[in-house]
């Protein structure tokens, strides 16, 4: 009996050195770990075959690679060499390219890499749709380019398997203007419904709150003006808009912060 | 004490006239046919490249001795009955494994401290001056092998040696993957398989605590504490897995 | 006179795999060494001889019973201590040599002065001039002497020689015997096993005799003549072989 407690009282002794040395583990281990990876070429030759489950053990160590960094520092050197490689070992990844283009470009802000990134998937799956999509998306919302974004959704709507959504997508590119924040937030809201992968959704979240903020601004600096020109000075505070019944309600704040007046602006405490 | 060291020496003996020390000659031979034939393809990455080739490969060396002669080690004395008489005389079953575990561990000492020897000649060779940061690889490559032949030595208590090198390698290959189980377990929406995933991660051994290879290269700062931690780390998993084999190895019998 | 070893009710049984019923080995075994007597334990090849010795030495344990070395439980390390013991065609670490060999199981039994106990035993074994040779080089009744003199480098009190002349040439037999002998007139007790019954004749002051796992008689070897055969002139060996016949019968 003495002995299984001393055992018990090691194992715990262990499990509680283990806690700690994850504590202290340094924060660029994993670049380290990545960068030790010579290219993509290389490691599928010394992968010894099992490329597929060392693509999706690569998977798992980017999703904590963009989750470290993106709590930290929002440093994505790496992200289209690990992108790339694991593309590489496995090229049927959709997910690989379809998120990774959409963080290349919204979070590591470099959009070129993504559009080889997608070129690389179309090349290898032509008939997928996402693909094709996401290049589109790329195009509407971050590149401003309108005309390449509505043939890319047009291929997209055309192929097998494909929802209702680059149909969608193409009619706005022709009756909607860009830099619409309304029509902006309803394609965001539009994605936001149709995608289920959870980091795909976070990233269309973000820019919904962020639009709805802009559009709560835009409101509020409008009402800020109308109760100028009624009363000839500003209102201190976001309350005397609504005691003078100038707004019914105070809009909400997205991000869960407040609305506030500070010289005769309208900001949000977000902004900070 | 005179007795561990009794058995000590003579495994540290019987394994040493296995000839394994010839592997530093190998050792040797490897790195300079990678450092020569590597030149021309790694394009500037060469001083990397020797330095990761040589901490791999002694690292791998030491595993691959642990493997191969630890499964052995209490095998082969109840298969040719040589345990029979040691058994007889006045000596404690936990005597003969640590004797066993040490009697091996630092044959593999001696090895792996030529390895590093010969790697710091030969940086020194190509680049006119040694690279002492690298020398903290040896101690937790040493902790690594620790573990292991204690994971043999556990398995080697009342199973098979077959069955104690496969079981070596498995637990090699989980302990290194142990990160992958932690993300698991962080990512993990079943509350239950997330619990039983964190209660595997913090008991399975995890060698990547010893693992610091790409710090050392890249010269990414190390946490003393990091440092410390794993040292105790790796000292109390060798001493409760020696403890549970030689509890097991008690109840042994040998017909 | 005092026990040296005494087996009280051992029973003992093996599986030889784990789906198959437990076979008996030992069956309510019961049997008294004294201190200073030549105990021959003889017995047919599978009659559990071996396995009674490992159980006194500590290799097995019994199913049931008790088992006392000096009135000591066994498994302790003062009753191992009185322990010297040859076990059955040993084989010794093939790349050491006999000095080495020698001094580990000096190590082990706790000598003080290792060196000179690891010379004195190889004089007394007349491998002297063997000392620094592999024990792989070693011929098969060197490897029986080396045996011996580990079993004997702890000045052990009780020896227990499992089949220790089976294998060798009459020469080898009859060094072994001096050995036996010798270590009797110092007052040593010594219990061997063996299935070669004229070798019994010339040094046991008693005999049990173990037949399937049960022990068939103890006592002294002229009492036992007496009682089984009619003549003196016919050997221990005719009486053995009416004995097991009777008792298949």
């Amino acid at each position: 009996m003495k002995r299984y407690i001393y055992i018990i009282l090691l194992f715990f002794l262990i499990a509680n050195l283990s806690y700690r040395i994850d504590l202290k583990k340094s924060p660029h281990r994993l670049i380290g770990e990545l960068m030790y990876f010579p290219s993509g070429v290389a490691v599928k030759a010394l992968s010894m075959g099992f490329y597929a489950p060392l693509a999706d053990l690569i998977w798992l160590r980017f999703i904590q690679y963009y989750g470290e960094h993106r709590m930290t520092d929002a440093k994505f050197e790496l992200m289209y060499h690990i992108l790339d490689i694991l593309t590489t070992l496995n090229p049927y990844f959709i997910h690989a390219y379809t998120l990774g283009a959409l963080m290349l470009t919204h979070d590591a802000k470099n959009p070129e890499q993504s559009k080889i990134l997608l070129k690389k998937g179309i090349h290898s799956n032509i008939k997928n749709w996402r693909l094709y999509f996401v290049y589109g998306f790329i195009h509407y919302v971050f590149l401003h380019k309108y005309q390449t974004a509505h043939r890319y959704f047009k291929i997209a709507s055309t192929l097998p398997e494909a929802t209702d959504m680059p149909k969608r997508w193409a009619a706005f590119t022709l009756y909607k203007k860009i830099g619409d924040l309304k029509s902006s937030l309803a394609l965001w809201i539009d994605l936001y419904n149709n995608c289920k992968n959870p980091e795909e959704k976070n990233i269309a979240e973000i820019y919904i709150k962020n639009i709805k903020m802009k559009l709560d601004l835009e409101f509020l600096n409008k009402k800020i003006e109308e109760f100028k020109n009624i009363y000839h000075f500003y209102p201190p505070t976001i309350k005397h808009l609504l005691t003078y019944n100038i707004i019914d309600s105070i809009p909400s704040e997205p991000h869960g912060c407040k609305y506030y007046i500070k010289n005769g602006k309208a900001f949000s405490s977000w902004q900070r | 004490m005179h007795r561990i060291r009794a058995i000590v020496e003579n495994t540290f003996k019987e394994s040493l006239r296995q000839r394994i020390l010839n592997l530093l000659i190998i050792f040797a031979i490897l790195l300079i046919v990678v450092s020569i034939f590597l030149e021309p393809f790694a394009i500037g990455e060469s001083p990397k490249i020797l330095r990761d080739f040589g901490l791999a490969v002694s690292s791998i060396f030491g595993v691959l001795i642990v493997i191969i002669i630890g499964s052995s080690l209490i095998h082969k004395d109840i298969e040719k009955r040589t345990i029979y008489t040691v058994i007889a005389k006045p000596v404690k079953r936990g005597e003969i494994i640590v004797g066993k575990f040490l009697g091996l561990f630092f044959l593999i000492a001696v090895l792996e401290t030529g390895m590093t020897i010969i790697h710091q000649i030969i940086i020194f060779i190509y680049e006119g001056a040694f690279d002492p940061h690298l020398l903290i690889a040896l101690p937790f490559s040493l902790l690594e092998v620790m573990v292991l032949l204690g994971i043999l030595l556990l398995f080697s208590s009342f199973s098979s040696s077959t069955m104690a090198s496969i079981m070596g390698i498995i637990f090699f290959i989980i302990g290194h993957g142990s990160p992958d189980l932690k993300l698991f377990a962080d990512q993990s929406k079943v509350v239950l398989l997330k619990y039983i995933a964190y209660v595997f991660y913090y008991i399975l051994p995890n060698l990547e605590n010893f693992n610091l290879r790409i710090e050392l290269v890249y010269k990414l700062p190390v946490h003393h504490d990091q440092i410390l931690f794993s040292l105790c780390y790796g000292l109390i998993y060798t001493i409760l897995l020696l403890y549970v084999a030689t509890i097991i190895f008690e109840k042994r019998e040998f017909k | 006179m005092e026990s040296a070893i005494k087996l009280e009710h051992i029973y003992r049984s093996f599986k030889t795999h784990f789906w198959q019923k437990r076979k008996l080995v030992l069956e309510d075994i019961n049997l008294e060494v004294f201190q200073g007597e030549v105990f021959g334990f003889l017995g047919p090849n599978g009659a559990g001889k071996t396995t009674t010795i490992k159980l006194i030495t500590g290799l097995l344990k019994p199913d049931s019973g008790k088992i006392s070395i000096f009135g000591m439980p066994r498994d302790s390390l003062k009753a191992k201590q009185l322990i010297g013991y040859l076990p059955e065609s040993p084989y010794f670490y093939d790349h050491l040599t006999g000095y080495e060999f020698l001094k580990v199981h000096a190590l082990l039994g706790n000598c003080k002065d290792y060196e000179k106990k690891v010379y004195e035993q190889l004089e007394k074994v007349g491998l002297k001039s063997a000392a620094n040779l592999q024990l792989r080089k070693y011929s098969r009744g060197m490897l029986q002497r080396i045996g011996i003199a580990q079993a004997l480098i702890t000045d052990p009190e009780l020896i227990i020689l499992d089949e220790p002349l089976t294998g060798l040439d009459p020469i080898g037999r009859k060094e072994i015997k001096d050995l036996i002998l010798e270590q009797k007139q110092q007052g040593k007790t010594i219990f061997f096993s063996s299935h070669i019954l004229p070798d019994a004749e010339v040094i046991c002051d008693r005999i049990g005799i173990i037949i399937n796992g049960k022990i068939l008689k103890v006592g002294e070897l002229k009492q036992l003549l007496k009682k089984g055969i009619k003549t003196d002139e016919i050997s221990l060996e005719d009486w053995f072989v009416k004995q097991v016949k009777e008792k298949d019968a």
